[in-house]
């Protein structure tokens, strides 16, 4: 919070590249990790981080204050994702069956590779919460979910990742 | 869920997910394009003038016709 005072300060004072540069500095970990999580890949994650920042700069003279400076900046940052989400979803080949393909029996499971099987929105919330430090209230605040939400998502996408495992593990022991 | 399996999920999430950070030059490639000057307008301004003038000539000559 005193962060967000000191960039609102420097923003009232017409500081705006500072005010720029600490807000950068302040959430540019976070802005990663959400695009990170919604998208599954880290190099569309940096991609999409720095679009979000771009119009974060355009936008910076039209924020007031009427939200939290986090809320509209990770507002921001999911419509980005999800802009390219929708983009990526249309540019798909119909019927992609890669993320149903199962693993090479030679290789042990790999949890990531798991996580990234999962439906979206549990991928989304099991990657943020070990990104943000198990915060279920981080969670629901960078993906704008209730907390109730993010603990159910959470359960299932573990007991999901639980089958897949056993899965995964009774496969490479058969060959 | 069984605790154990449970526990070794847990950590394989932590060991995967946890200290994720931005890359080092995320901040920097921002800036970078921040910092880039805006592009100028004088070319769609000169454009501009310029179909205003054919506009303006084309205009003339209808108008010198019809007379």
């Amino acid at each position: 919070m005193v962060c967000e005072d000191n960039i609102a300060a420097l923003l009232a004072a017409g500081r705006r590249t500072e005010a720029f540069e600490a807000l950068l500095a302040a959430y540019q970990d976070k802005i990663f990790r959400l695009s990170y999580s919604m998208l599954g890949d880290r190099a569309q994650a940096e991609d999409a981080a720095q679009e979000s920042f771009l119009r974060i700069w355009k936008a910076f003279d039209r924020y007031r204050g009427e939200s939290a400076l986090g809320t509209w900046i990770f507002s921001i940052a999911r419509n980005v994702c999800l802009t390219l989400i929708s983009k990526r979803a249309r540019s798909a080949p119909i019927g992609d069956a890669d993320r149903s393909k199962p693993d090479p029996p030679d290789r042990q499971p790999d949890i990531v590779r798991l996580v990234g099987r999962l439906p979206e929105n549990y991928r989304q919330v099991v990657m943020l919460f070990y990104m943000e430090d198990r915060s279920y209230e981080e969670v629901a605040r960078l993906l704008d979910l209730p907390v109730g939400t993010v603990k159910t998502h959470l359960h299932r996408a573990r007991q999901q990742l639980a089958t897949m495992m056993k899965e995964a593990e009774s496969g490479v022991r058969r060959i | 869920m069984a605790s154990d399996e449970f526990n070794q999920i847990d950590e394989e999430l932590t060991r995967a997910f946890a200290g994720t950070r931005a890359p080092a030059s995320l901040a920097s490639s921002v800036m970078n394009r921040v910092r880039k000057p805006a592009p100028t307008r004088l070319p769609e301004f000169l454009d501009a003038i310029g179909w205003v003038g054919i506009l303006s000539f084309a205009a003339g000559a209808v108008f010198a016709i019809l007379k």
